[in-house]
């Protein structure tokens, strides 16, 4: 608008001369038209820098949602668990053609308990797994959220919210890590849908990837992943299971001190809301990680307590010490 | 950010899927425009030999499901081949029979009346049904009393192959009732139609390939499933599965006895299309036979089981007559050679370029060493099944 | 007592024929996991073997003699050679071996067809045992009561060489703990190549002697071979008690039931009792308890 008003200007100055007060008139009339003109842009610019500080806001309060979002999500973590979630083993006996691999156990966890089993060789650690997983035939009594998993195969005592892990990590290693993922949550599923590809993610394994650290490798073969993240797949594949109790055997077997430090800080927070029970070698980690430990020794309990109650404890280090533990 | 990760590695996936999609309907319509044009090609005669590897290769699609998909190494498969022929051909003889009558051998014997199991396939219905459900139910109270007990891997394949060889004894021994050593044969109709007429003849062609078809279709549907997950889970860790809440023993009852079905139903082809069914054909060794085109077609891969096994029966047609000798001594350096060397068959061709490439391109990086890593997954997973 | 005297003799005597197939097999399946469908064609080597010798030397027990000991050695190179240019590969893939050495056998029937055609031809047995022999007033086939006794002689050997020799423990070491077998000093794969010298060179024996009672053709051992395989998996895995037991258990049941009926039946119902049998042992007769998973 002023540019052409001044070529105006000019124009009429070429032609006329007389009329030059007329054109000062003009000039100062220009002056205030710019001066108008430079407050019109700086109240586009304190306009746009209210808009930036309201998207900045906006982004704050976005990234506020997407925490609560999160924290929702995390809610996951936390499903179903309560305090009458425990885990209940009394006089429970195993016996191997006459040999006695767990003499009558008495052995109760609570809800929100990281436990550790320890014990020499033979103790029966692995024993008692196998024989409240449904493995190995065994009389007496386990209860979990007072259901007797005793005498009940092993299928049928997964759906009663149990889950183990195995020395050996065994995950299906041609089948992807979400694949693997898939068939531990699948077993709820109805026959019919049995027969239905499996489409997309579920939000379940999405999170249970999340925590676990396995999301960049959803879709590899869980069989071309390193030893560590093998048995992270087991334990995000017990979390997809929605297993409240939580049976793992010796989960850090061969990993990196690192691998070690994560693992035993995801156990710590899966405990949180449910019942963990850890059989491992590693004192290292049991002193980092533990809640309680019992102390086996030949099929019989010899100490339960906290790790200071039992590293204090005269007749464990004496095993310890003399039976020749590895 | 990571669930980012999952979301774009899932759309990519899903573009797959629709590739995949498409690529199915393609794979259908050549394959049907090819089983269209083959009586064009074709002389009778080699539609009647096509005809007849079709009714192999049914049994070979059903042999991928239990074994490369299942790890259930079934050397019994005549014996579910046999049930089915069996129903068949008793329908089939029936059909010619007036009521009251018996066939020839039975009266050779001096028998009058029809045992009950011959009287219960005289309805064309039941006959039809009988073909997949007799031996879909043998397989299905085998395999519970097998893989429920946990009985697997070399224990299973030995059962499978002792209760084929009984069978088939079973079946000489009863020749009163069964034809004997000499089977069943000399069939003039198929519900109504005359064998001998080439029409008919084409139209048995064409439930021939459109079964085979049918069949492969059903095993693709199962194998993207996640019946196929469950399948393959209880393969590769059969006591873990239990642990993950499921019962492997239904999984395996349930492929296996589809497997059997379709044995079943290749074999009730089989009677019109060979016009003779008789015990050599379902032997101990005709039934590892079986497993032959499955070998080299590659046993995971869904179409393999089908070519290698056609590829399979029209070499033996073409060489067997000629050299008998030589011919044997092929089948038997095929399993030698394919199960020692590339035990996954032609399914195995399509590793051979990234292992040509790290073995001669010297492909460094992460892309070799993951397929070097996918290659060892591979092996140690044929070490298990 | 009169009826069932001959009965259970006869059933012994079944049982002696499946043990002395199911021998051998039972040390390679058992302690190496190797299921050797080519086993039956070790035996038809070693009932040609008897068939040559008896031809050359003539049917005397001195050509019985020297074909037991021939036949050893061709099953057990055939064997070797086998376990050497392929089952050594695949010692990770166990089922497979049974699909390649079914490829073997194949392959072996067709070299016996073509080297002595398709027609059976008979072993000539020495004088002595080709007369009845009578044993508690009964008369009996002194052939049936030489296999019985070798039989019985094979598995007292195999039981000294595994239980005594070092060779024996050897074995044992490896069939139990393969890695740590490895580690302490033991050469696995020598001790596998022996292991399956051993088991096939029984089929061999087993050859020579069942061509005492049974023509000789090229598809001699594909008679005995499923019913041998139901003896191993009855028996139990590795466990020479679990298959002797199985043997004659098996043999006794065929007979018992072949009497009244026909011997297609009593086939089928060897097979319906093997499982039946696994319905209450899955791990077969003789199993040893293990914590592994697998």
């Amino acid at each position: 608008m002023s540019g052409t008003s001044r070529k105006e200007v000019s124009d009429v100055t070429e032609k006329n001369t007389a009329e030059k007060n007329t054109a000062e008139k003009n000039d100062i009339s220009d002056a205030a038209q710019l001066r108008a003109e430079a407050q019109q842009l700086r109240d586009e610019a304190r306009q746009m820098r209210d808009e930036v500080s309201r998207m900045k806001d906006e982004i704050v309060s976005e990234r506020k949602r997407m925490q609560d979002l999160k924290d929702e999500l995390s809610v996951l973590d936390d499903r179903g668990g309560q305090w009458s979630d425990y885990l209940e083993i009394q006089g429970l006996h195993v016996e191997f053609d006459g040999f006695v691999a767990v003499k009558d156990l008495n052995l109760t966890v609570q809800h929100g308990d990281l436990r550790f089993l320890i014990g020499p060789n033979g103790a029966g650690k692995t024993t008692i797994i196998d024989a409240i997983t449904g493995l190995t035939p065994a009389t007496g009594s386990a209860k979990f959220r007072g259901e007797q998993l005793l005498g009940r195969k092993p299928n049928d005592i997964v759906k009663l919210g149990v889950g183990r892990t195995f020395q050996t990590a065994s995950v299906v290693e041609e089948l992807s890590v979400l694949e693997n993922l898939q068939l531990a949550e699948g077993f709820r599923k109805k026959t019919r849908d049995l027969f239905r590809p499996v489409r997309g993610v579920s939000q379940n394994i999405q999170y249970m990837m999340d925590v676990t650290g396995l999301t960049a490798d959803a879709y590899k073969p869980a069989g071309i992943l390193p030893h560590g993240k093998k048995q992270w797949l087991e334990i995000g594949m017990l979390l997809v299971q929605d297993a409240h109790l939580l049976l793992l055997d010796e989960p850090v077997a061969g990993m990196t001190p690192e691998e070690r430090q994560q693992t035993g800080e995801l156990l710590k927070r899966c405990s949180r809301n449910r019942t963990v029970i850890i059989v491992e070698h590693d004192m290292e980690f049991m002193r980092k990680f533990a809640d309680s430990v019992t102390v086996l020794n030949q099929g019989e309990i010899l100490a339960e307590g906290s790790v200071e109650e039992i590293q204090n404890n005269d007749e464990v280090v004496s095993i310890y010490l003399g039976g020749g533990e590895n | 950010m990571s669930n980012g990760i999952v979301q774009g590695i899932g759309s990519d996936k899903s573009a797959g899927a629709v590739f995949e999609k498409y690529r199915v309907w393609v794979g259908i319509v050549v394959t049907v425009a090819l089983i269209f044009l083959m009586p064009a090609v074709l002389s009778g005669y080699s539609l009647g030999l096509l005809s007849k590897y079709l009714c192999y290769a049914m049994v070979a699609v059903g042999i991928g499901l239990a074994w490369g998909q299942g790890g259930m190494l079934t050397l019994g498969q005549g014996l579910f081949f046999g049930l089915g022929a069996y129903v068949m051909a008793i329908h089939l003889k029936l059909e010619e029979l007036g009521p009251g009558q018996v066939p020839d051998f039975m009266a050779q014997y001096g028998i009058t009346d029809l045992p009950g199991f011959w009287d219960l396939f005289r309805n064309p219905v039941v006959a039809v049904i009988g073909v997949a459900v007799v031996p879909g139910a043998i397989a299905a109270v085998l395999g519970i009393l097998v893989f429920g007990r946990g009985v697997r891997g070399a224990y299973f394949a030995i059962l499978s192959q002792a209760l084929v060889a009984a069978f088939s004894v079973l079946l000489v021994g009863q020749s009163k009732t069964t034809g004997g050593a000499n089977g069943l044969s000399d069939f003039s109709g198929f519900f109504g139609y005359d064998l001998t007429d080439p029409a008919n003849k084409q139209m048995i062609y064409y439930i021939c390939a459109f079964l085979v078809l049918a069949m492969v279709l059903i095993v693709r549907w199962i194998r993207k499933s996640f019946m196929g997950e469950l399948i393959i889970g209880v393969r590769d860790q059969e006591n873990r599965m239990k642990f993950l809440g499921y019962n492997p023993a239904s999984i395996k009852v349930f492929a296996f006895s589809l497997a059997a079905m379709f044995a079943g139903i290749g074999g009730a082809m089989f009677v019109p299309v060979v016009g003779i069914i008789s015990p050599s054909d379902i032997g101990v060794t005709p039934s590892i036979l079986m497993l032959a085109g499955v070998v080299i077609g590659g046993r995971t891969t869904l179409l393999g089981p089908v070519v290698g096994t056609l590829l399979i029966r029209f070499a033996e047609t073409q060489l067997s007559d000629a050299y008998p000798s030589a011919w044997t001594y092929i089948e038997g350096l095929i399993f030698i050679l394919v199960i020692a060397f590339a035990p996954y068959g032609l399914g195995q061709a399509k590793d051979l370029w990234p292992w040509l490439k790290e073995k001669f391109g010297g492909g460094a990086g992460s892309t070799a060493g993951d397929v070097a890593a996918a290659g060892a997954v591979v092996g140690a997973k044929a070490v298990e099944a | 007592m009169n009826m069932l005297f001959p009965q259970i003799v006869a059933g012994l005597s079944n049982g002696s024929i499946l043990l002395l197939a199911a021998l051998g097999l039972s040390l390679t399946f058992g302690q190496m996991g190797v299921i050797n469908n080519a086993h039956g064609e070790f035996m038809m080597a070693g009932a040609y073997t008897a068939y040559v010798m008896s031809s050359l030397i003539g049917g005397n027990a001195a050509s019985l003699a020297l074909a037991l000991v021939v036949g050893f050695v061709v099953a057990g190179l055939l064997g070797l050679l086998l376990d050497v240019l392929l089952l050594e590969r695949m010692r990770t893939r166990p089922l497979d071996t049974l699909l390649v050495t079914f490829g073997v056998s194949l392959v072996l029937q067709q070299i016996a067809r073509d080297i002595f055609g398709s027609t059976g031809v008979y072993a000539q047995a020495p004088e002595a045992l080709t007369k009845p022999v009578t044993i508690f007033g009964y008369s009996f086939p002194a052939a049936r009561l030489f296999i019985f006794i070798l039989a019985i002689v094979c598995v007292a050997a195999l039981y000294a060489v595994l239980k005594l020799t070092p060779l024996g423990r050897q074995i044992r070491a490896t069939s139990e703990n393969r890695d740590l077998a490895e580690v302490s000093g033991i050469s696995t794969k020598a001790v596998d190549h022996v292991t399956f010298f051993i088991g096939s060179g029984i089929a061999g024996v087993a050859g020579v002697a069942l061509s005492l009672l049974n023509s000789i053709s090229y598809n001699f051992g594909t008679s005995f071979i499923v019913q041998a395989f139901l003896v191993v998996v009855a028996g139990g895995v590795g466990q020479l008690k679990g298959a002797v037991i199985a043997s004659f258990v098996l043999g006794l049941c065929q007979s018992a039931v072949e009497l009244p009926t026909s011997s297609s039946i009593a086939q089928m119902s060897v097979f319906l009792i093997v499982v039946i049998f696994l319905q209450f042992r899955p791990q077969g007769l003789v199993a040893i308890r293990s914590r592994n998973l697998a």
